[in-house]
């Protein structure tokens, strides 16, 4: 037998769903400066949203409206529920969760809707390099609503049909080779990143970064400057930096102003993948991985769905960076301290089997 | 649900991005949110649904690539086009 197999999973937004706090808005304004917010238009100009037009209550894909740009409100992929009490983001495609909020993002004419709710939403004109946000009164004072929603997602939309494809992860150098570290939010990234600053190694990004193609078509990470954000209890490893955190919502961050040395890369090349997770060993590890595996997991950490043809114009981008990468199982032990001379070990073993 | 032969013609669906990578494949469904990975024996089967050969033709072609026979070759298409269309992945072209 050839055991031909499929095997489904769900690909899901929460990678980049966070409970940030206006994490989002200086970088964007800083790096877009003609994102303007704009009045809140009128009834009649604004696009219905789709709980305005009846759309069913329940996140259940079967009963949404058929994907496709049209001039009707269509759901683009499927609605996703947070919940935001809890600070853990779940996927809704099965059952909604109590005090959430509706997302969905959709065409509506010629333009792409992001609606937080019935109340806030973005509406993007891509052809004019334009994005119009409303901001409900009641929403003014959600800073999430307004960075993650209205801001990143149609950012992270916008960039894809620039030639920037998203990727969930942390970035930075160890013996001249690019090391990326991919994984959900509380996986590992910003422990890494820290550890590599202190450890003097240059440093790409810590959360976010973009994927694109130069002019000779050679693949380049770009990095998105937004602060280092990391927990309480990963925060312990890093005492230098104590008087610089500040700390909002039980997260430390760290700005850009307090990056030691050179500050960030301006970018770099593909080279080891990591994808981390916590182990209870004393000792960190690394296993090679299969690069078919490896693009299904940074499928979630990168691909938010889209209309087919962008989807698979960064399912291509995707593909080409994971065949220019070195993919790795990531076992995160205690040992955090001694992080980068793992790291700068596994790089020259590699190096040494080239 | 379609009863599926060796005659029945599939093609790939058009809201389906995919990526093959050393072999294997992923692809997306934009209507349900669902992604899917293809072992190699699956990744060369969906990259023969285009419309045009039969799931009889297809699993000739994977008697010939993987050395085992019609039947078995044939088993194995029908089994993974069935579990395809059941996601919504692929289009019937010729149901008979």
């Amino acid at each position: 037998m050839t055991d031909a197999r499929l095997h489904m999973s769900v690909l899901s937004r929460s990678a980049y769903v966070r409970s940030d706090e206006g994490r989002f808005l200086s970088a964007i304004r800083e790096a877009f400066p003609h994102l303007e917010a704009s009045p809140r238009p009128e009834a009649s100009s604004r696009p219905e949203t789709p709980a305005e037009r009846g759309a069913p209550p329940r996140s259940d894909t079967a009963s949404l409206p058929a994907f496709g740009n049209s001039d009707t409100p269509r759901t683009l992929a499927y609605r996703y529920t947070v919940d935001r009490k809890s600070d853990l983001f779940v996927d809704s495609l099965g059952t909604p969760i109590a005090h959430s909020q509706d997302f969905n993002l959709y065409h509506w004419k010629k333009s792409f809707v992001v609606s937080a709710g019935v109340r806030s939403f973005a509406q993007c004109f891509w052809e004019d390099a334009r994005v119009e946000v409303t901001v409900h009164p009641d929403d003014r004072e959600d800073d999430w609503v307004v960075a993650h929603r209205l801001f990143f997602l149609p950012l992270l939309e916008w960039m894809r049909r620039e030639g920037y494809y998203p990727l969930h992860a942390s970035g930075f150098e160890v013996a001249g080779k690019t090391i990326l570290v991919s994984g959900p939010s509380g996986s590992g990234k910003s422990t890494s990143s820290l550890a590599a600053l202190a450890a003097g190694a240059p440093f790409l990004t810590d959360d976010t970064l973009f994927v694109s193609r130069d002019r000779e078509g050679k693949l380049v990470l770009n990095p998105f400057p937004e602060p280092i954000k990391i927990g309480r209890e990963s925060a312990r490893w890093f005492p230098r930096w104590r008087e610089d955190f500040v700390e909002r919502h039980g997260k430390f961050s760290l700005p850009d102003s307090r990056l030691p040395g050179g500050g960030r890369m301006a970018n770099c090349s593909p080279g080891l993948l990591l994808f981390p997770s916590f182990s209870r060993e004393k000792v960190t590890r690394f296993e090679p991985m299969a690069r078919p595996e490896a693009m299904v997991r940074l499928l979630p950490q990168s691909a938010i769905p889209s209309t087919s043809d962008v989807l698979q114009s960064h399912m291509d981008l995707l593909g080409d960076f994971v065949e220019a990468s070195d993919p790795y199982f990531f076992r995160f032990a205690e040992d955090v301290p001694d992080l980068m001379t793992h790291l700068d070990r596994l790089v020259r073993s590699k190096e040494r089997s080239n | 649900m379609t009863a599926l032969s060796a005659t029945t013609i599939l093609t790939r669906a058009p809201d389906v991005p995919s990526r093959p990578v050393e072999g294997k494949g992923v692809l997306v469904n934009l209507e349900s949110g669902h992604y899917f990975s293809l072992n190699v024996t699956g990744q060369f089967i969906w990259s023969r649904l285009d419309g045009k050969q039969d799931l009889g033709e297809v699993a000739a072609a994977v008697a010939a690539a993987f050395e085992v026979t019609r039947e078995e070759a044939l088993d194995d298409t029908l089994a993974l086009a069935i579990e395809l269309l059941r996601e919504g992945l692929v289009d019937v072209i010729r149901a008979e």
